[in-house]
């Protein structure tokens, strides 16, 4: 039996734009929020926004952010009957959830069970055969010898991937298209292996050619109501991290999108799911879509749905948390127009997208219709080097996604950022590649294309040269009267003469500067 | 005169001021009246010829760097006279002698990589520098010898402080 408790204060377990996102949420239901803080932290815009803080500890995130003892113990403290843990630092963590529960606090999150089962990769995957949802075809079983691995190859159809136990992140992998082929490699990949990992196992996998990531945004309540709110395309990426969002995807029809969501559904009912949640899947060119993993928690890109869907994803987890039923049937969920995210880091796109903390020393930040920004920086405010590089979210909506590219362009030249350097020009190279306005990308697009080779600037030259001139003139000019004003005060001497000097070239008396300072 | 270098190419330009906040900007012998307005932070306003142009100017190690419609120019822009001074001397600065390795960003020293007195070719790690839960390896810019390191195993540091010098 399903008791509903209506939470009156939560403790918001994280920092930054999440931390703001959640706590809007909870101010809009009527509910207190409390913060939490670190050193690098105080001054930091979520520690304002809640109606309490409590500091917890010094700046690196394992001392503060990631102490679940000083955590739990200012809920309880603080009177809350509930912990929003947001994405990253404990979102994941069911140590957590755990001593949450001890304390008797809600977890604003999955159940332990199906956390356990949904957050590791293999576990996951057996549940989702078991539950009849495509995976990746393959096995990760080594195979024993050539004729074994020719045999597996065949079934699972090329190409394929041959790829090192021992390996990963992308380390020992071979792409294979034919049998011929495979025989060439076979010895050679397994020294490789060995070479690398001290170590030759081998499995096989179904090699997914120029892959989409694409995944389906669900939630399930309780009582086992659930309901899936579209598709998210995340191909855009870097490193394997993703840097653009947008929804609806251009790589699937609407027979593919409703398949989906009901394979996404099953998956997270097979293991008792009861929150919000992301089914992450690669599609292929065929539309061909293989599970690649849960996230069991709110996701950073999750505004690309709000804005298409109208729904408060984060209320809507609340309100899960609390007992309550989804308020909402499959088809009452409309997927309208088209959203992006652009997602805005703290770092140098023209320099090896280095990071760049620091202090903002001036912001503008975009608006008008259409223009969301999710952040926790303000002018002045400082980035800490401690913690995620993002520092923004800037997601639009228009009626189409052709409309939809042209919103991101005019608000990511409306966004200034001064004292650090963002990659807010880099968003503006993707919004105007012809690759990403056709809707042609993969997981590949930005470290294959966009980033392999230079693109055309688009800024004017003379301006530039113009202005760099002029700047160049007027500091030497600067540099000539401090020249001039320093030998004037070395000679004249006297303090009271400088002064009044001062006041006749600036043309002020005395009460004026006093006026003007006040 | 000056002589502004961008992507390797070099234009000659001139400034004269012409009123408040007016210049007459000569680059290769065409002329530009330019209304140019420092508006915020380092963001000016230029007008030219009617058109409107937002630059976000930031001035680091000589180089002028410049956006416009969030592409990056880098320019340098120097002195007719000094540049083709310094050129006979042989090249503005450079990298002979000792060099001191400065950081681009804060960060905390993860490892030092070297001593003093090691010999280090171009391209070497010097150190890993971790920030915003990045590692990033430190390379050094020229071939030589060690003959200082500032900073050690743990260390925070600011942008801009010293690292190690190379000579």
């Amino acid at each position: 039996m399903v008791k509903v408790k209506e939470f009156k204060k939560v403790l918001i377990a994280n920092r930054g734009e999440i931390a703001i996102r959640v706590a809007r949420a909870c101010r809009k239901m009527g509910i207190e929020t409390v913060a939490v803080y670190s050193d690098a932290d105080r001054n930091a815009l979520h520690v304002r926004y809640a109606d309490e803080a409590y500091y917890i500890g010094p700046s690196p995130a394992a001392e503060s952010y990631l102490r679940i003892d000083k955590i739990v113990e200012v809920a309880v403290k603080s009177g809350c009957d509930a912990v929003h843990p947001g994405y990253g630092f404990l979102a994941e963590n069911s140590e957590f959830v755990k001593a949450c529960e001890e304390a008797g606090i809600t977890f604003i999150g999955p159940n332990t069970e199906s956390m356990y089962i949904l957050g590791d990769k293999t576990r996951a995957r057996q549940k989702m055969m078991e539950a009849g949802v495509p995976v990746v075809p393959g096995t990760k079983d080594p195979v024993e010898s050539l004729e074994h691995a020719l045999k597996v190859a065949e079934e699972v159809g090329y190409p394929i991937m041959f790829k090192a136990s021992a390996g990963g992140g992308g380390k020992g992998m071979r792409l294979i298209h034919s049998p011929e082929e495979f025989k060439e490699v076979y010895d050679l990949a397994k020294g490789e292996a060995l070479s690398a990992f001290g170590d030759d196992r081998m499995y096989i996998e179904k090699a997914i050619v120029k892959p989409r990531h694409v995944e389906i945004q669900i939630a399930r309540d309780k009582y086992g109501n659930a309901i899936h709110l579209f598709e998210r395309e995340c191909s855009i990426q870097r490193r394997h991290q993703k840097v653009i969002e947008e929804s609806p995807s251009m790589a699937i029809n609407d027979e593919v999108r409703h398949k989906m969501g009901e394979a996404a559904i099953k998956a997270v009912a097979a293991a008792n799911y009861d929150s919000v949640g992301t089914v992450e899947f690669l599609v292929d060119k065929d539309m061909n879509f293989y599970f690649l993993e849960v996230n069991t928690r709110l996701q950073v890109e999750h505004p690309v749905t709000e804005m298409v869907t109208g729904i408060d994803i984060v209320k809507l987890q609340i309100e899960i948390a609390e007992g309550k039923p989804i308020p909402y049937k499959q088809e009452d969920i409309k997927q309208i127009g088209h959203a992006i995210e652009c997602r805005i880091y703290a770092e140098d796109p023209d320099n090896n997208f280095m990071p760049s903390p620091g202090f903002i020393t001036g912001l503008r930040l975009p608006g008008g219709p259409g223009v969301r920004v999710d952040s926790g920086i303000y002018s002045r405010g400082e980035v800490p080097l401690y913690y995620d590089p993002m520092i923004a979210k800037l997601v639009v909506w228009d009626e189409t996604r052709d409309a939809a590219i042209a919103r991101m362009q005019r608000a990511l030249k409306e966004f200034v950022v001064k004292g650090i350097k963002t990659t807010i020009p880099f968003h503006q190279k993707v919004m105007r590649n012809e690759d990403f306005i056709k809707g042609d990308i993969s997981t590949e697009f930005i470290d294959k294309e966009v980033l392999a080779e230079p693109q055309k600037r688009e800024g004017s030259k003379e301006a530039a040269l113009a202005a760099a001139a002029i700047k160049e003139y007027l500091r030497e000019k600067e540099l000539a009267k401090k020249l001039l004003e320093f030998k004037e005060t070395c000679s004249y001497g006297s303090p009271w003469k400088e002064s009044g000097r001062r006041a006749a070239i600036f043309g002020t008396s005395f009460g004026d500067i006093y006026k003007y300072s006040t | 005169m000056y002589i502004a270098t961008l992507d390797n190419v070099e234009y000659k330009i001139e400034v004269k001021e012409v009123g408040d906040n007016k210049y007459e900007v000569i680059i290769d012998e065409t002329p530009y009246i330019v209304d140019a307005q420092l508006t915020e932070f380092s963001v000016y306003s230029l007008i030219i010829n009617g058109k409107s142009y937002e630059i976000d100017l930031d001035y680091k190690d000589g180089i002028y760097h410049v956006y416009n419609e969030g592409d990056l120019f880098k320019i340098e822009v120097m002195d007719e006279l000094k540049k083709r001074m310094l050129e006979k001397r042989g090249g503005a600065g450079g990298l002979e002698g000792a060099y001191t390795v400065k950081s681009e960003m804060p960060g905390k020293v993860v490892e030092v990589k070297v001593k003093v007195d090691d010999e280090v070719k171009e391209g070497d790690v010097l150190l890993i520098l971790e920030s915003m839960k990045m590692q990033n390896e430190i390379k050094s810019p020229k071939d030589g010898k060690v003959t200082e390191v500032f900073i050690k195993d743990g260390d925070t540091i600011e942008a801009d402080a010293k690292l190690v010098t190379i000579e």
